[in-house]
């Protein structure tokens, strides 16, 4: 069966990788990416198509999720609806310190229009919405994989805001499923990151040494996955039927790094390619109870010095969910997979990615740069 | 206590503060703070103790000097070997009294000289230490122990430790109110008060420029001194908990707060009893070590660690048997 995709969110972190993955799955004939119109549209556009081998088979489209209609011309719109079989919206604002009503713009108010624009289009097979392993905030243990509850507290409005998208979209009356990713560090084959976010510019800090200390809890792990195992989980979901809501952790689960072993990791190979850390001179980030960084924290804050507020502020992104250790369970995700999820051996992973990074001074990559594994 | 003729101890310790003190609002209102009194406030400081521009500085080191000898019971010929401290340039240099004097021949008028000179240390060979920030003094302690237990003629070391700022200079260094201080330590062989247990010591030049890696020192800090202090204990076969008490620095409370959690010794023992003074840069650990010897609240045999960590950059700690 021949099937056209519906994309939002191509632009972001997951967006190239996503592409690539769709135009190589049987069973899907035409990719249809959401853009945002602008003065650098053809540039955006050339970004994402160039390193695509199948890309006549990529449509872009102008459009905005956080306008009416999602500002699409009559006759995108009306083409689109006749032929979208499934929508992957990816679109989202991933910066966890912005502020509430923009982060809710577009995260709920952006997905509700998303859901009224696949609510139109009679082909559809299936909403697929990318969401987060965060929004289950600052429970701790096991996390099941269906809609639960809300978590006693969500570490910031980002993860508030995404369990609440997942809500609209499991009350649309639509097929969805819900991908929840744990956190895409990079390309596990060549450590490419399109968009660097939270994790990496804590590592960008740590390579710095200006992190000293790591706050953490027994049990302490980090769930990472690369960023093409998501994107390829990400294709074959869309060509695999669903019926009734199901929500998916594409996940390490069992597999979580303990926190040990990844500081260990990243400070061995900084050790063997990074000057400062080659010599021994900086020395590894020091792992502490979460009373020690607290004391730690608002020592920053008393001092007012500016780069140690920003360099929590990365790390604020990231270190809460060393202080809940959870659990995320992959058995819905691995049953649309087909078995076990194919984790990249993290270790390698997160060496390409830091290379990656320095080697781009952890700036965003340029067109001629982007992805072409 | 019976001495081991082999050992070194501290046999006499001294810190002198100047008595001029100006509080943070005094020092904000002069314009040598960077941060705000109220945030200064929160990290434990009160004030600073400064020099008069007279002179003063000479007369403080002379004073922990003298003060050093008594609490040793040795009289100034008994010293051996002289070595003076500083860590900032201008304090190895006695003031020129004459302002036509040249300028190279100014850079001879040693402060260890003139202090051998003054207190008649005339059986004292004399060297000093330098370029190791607030860790000088344990620099300065360490070759004199060296000495002493290579050279089985000397007996008696009085180490000098002065940081004087120049007048209208800033008082804040990352976060910490700097006061101006000397003091002295006489390092004896036979000793049997604050035995030399061990030392350890980091020096990370990587850090060298403190005007241009701020930050990155501050980050730096924690994890290199916890480094050192782990290294330190498992070199004597200690744990945490064998250390009885921790012979603070002047610098801003929240650190210590940190450190005591980072390596695992019971916050209580941290020894800190004596009114903020601000941080003297080479001065802080034995103004602190000065007044518990005098409290006498410490039983003896009990460990004593102290730690600093100096610009350059290096971290240091010492163990002690008081």
């Amino acid at each position: 069966m021949s099937r056209t995709v519906l994309v939002t969110g191509a632009s972001g972190a997951l967006g190239p990788s996503l592409l690539a993955e769709l135009l190589d799955v049987d069973g899907i004939d035409r990719v249809a990416v959401l853009l945002r119109p602008g003065p650098r549209w053809d540039r955006r556009v050339h970004e994402l198509r160039s390193p695509l081998s199948q890309s006549s088979r990529l449509v872009f489209v102008a459009g905005d999720i956080v306008q009416p209609d999602l500002s699409l011309h009559a006759t995108d719109r009306n083409r689109l609806i006749g032929e979208v079989d499934v929508v992957i919206h990816a679109a989202a604002n991933t910066r966890f310190s912005a502020w509430g009503p923009e982060l809710n713009e577009v995260n709920v108010e952006g997905t509700r229009r998303v859901l009224a624009f696949a609510r139109r289009c009679p082909r559809l097979e299936q909403f697929l919405l990318v969401s987060t392993s965060c929004v289950a905030g600052t429970s701790t243990g096991p996390v099941v994989e269906r809609l639960e509850d809300p978590p006693v507290a969500f570490v910031n409005p980002y993860e508030h805001t995404k369990w609440e998208a997942e809500r609209l979209a499991a009350a649309a009356g639509l097929p969805v499923r819900i991908g929840r990713l744990s956190t895409c560090i990079g390309d596990g084959r060549n450590g490419y990151v399109h968009r660097f976010g939270a994790i990496h510019q804590s590592l960008r800090w740590l390579i710095r040494g200006l992190v000293p200390m790591v706050p953490a809890v027994v049990g302490s792990r980090v769930d990472l996955i690369a960023t093409d195992v998501a994107a390829r989980w990400l294709a074959r979901a869309a060509t695999t039927p669903v019926n009734a809501l199901e929500v998916c952790h594409v996940a390490a689960g069992q597999d979580a790094i303990p926190l040990r072993d990844l500081v260990d990791c990243t400070v061995a190979h900084l050790r063997n390619t990074v000057s400062g850390w080659r010599s021994g001179q900086i020395e590894a980030p020091v792992i502490v109870d979460v009373d020690t960084f607290r004391i730690f924290e608002r020592s920053v804050a008393r001092s007012g010095d500016v780069l140690f507020a920003r360099v929590l502020e990365a790390a604020g992104s990231f270190f809460p969910a060393l202080l809940y250790p959870k659990l995320y369970q992959t058995v819905n995700a691995e049953a649309v997979w087909g078995g076990p999820l194919p984790l990249s051996d993290w270790r390698s992973t997160v060496r390409r990615v830091i290379d990656f990074g320095c080697s781009r001074q952890w700036r965003r990559p340029r067109a001629a740069e982007v992805n072409h594994v | 206590m019976r001495a081991n003729p082999d050992e070194v101890g501290l046999s006499g310790v001294a810190g002198i503060l100047p008595r001029r003190q100006c509080d943070l609002t005094q020092l904000a209102a002069s314009g040598l703070l960077s941060s705000s009194p109220q945030a200064l406030a929160g990290f434990g400081f009160e004030r600073a103790h400064l020099c008069d521009a007279s002179g003063q500085a000479a007369d403080l080191a002379l004073d922990a000097a003298r003060a050093a000898l008594s609490d040793a019971g040795l009289q100034p010929h008994e010293v051996d070997v002289l070595v003076w401290a500083s860590a900032r340039p201008e304090s190895h240099l006695c003031a020129a009294n004459v302002a036509e004097a040249g300028a190279v021949m100014e850079g001879f008028r040693y402060s260890s000289a003139w202090l051998q000179n003054e207190l008649d240390l005339h059986n004292a060979e004399v060297m000093a230490v330098a370029q190791q920030g607030c860790a000088t003094m344990f620099a300065a302690l360490r070759v004199a122990r060296a000495i002493l237990l290579t050279e089985p003629d000397r007996r008696h070391a009085l180490c000098v430790g002065l940081d004087v700022l120049p007048p209208g200079a800033p008082r804040e260094i990352l976060f910490n109110v700097v006061s101006d201080a000397a003091c002295a330590v006489v390092v004896s062989r036979g000793c049997a008060t604050e035995k030399w247990l061990g030392y350890r010591q980091l020096s990370r030049g990587y850090y060298w420029d403190p005007a241009a890696c701020g930050p990155e020192i501050v980050a730096a800090y924690f994890p290199t001194a916890k480094v050192v202090i782990d290294q330190l204990l498992e070199e004597q076969g200690l744990q945490p908990g064998d250390i009885d008490a921790v012979v603070a620095t002047g610098v801003n409370q929240a650190s210590w707060e940190i450190l005591m959690r980072l390596v695992g010794i019971p916050e209580d023992r941290l020894f800190r009893a004596l009114p903020p003074f601000g941080h003297t840069i080479t001065s802080d650990s034995f103004l602190y070590l000065e007044e518990l010897r005098r409290l006498g609240h410490i039983p003896r045999g009990s460990r004593l660690l102290l730690f600093t960590y100096g610009f350059g950059s290096s971290w240091c700690g010492l163990l002690l048997e008081h």
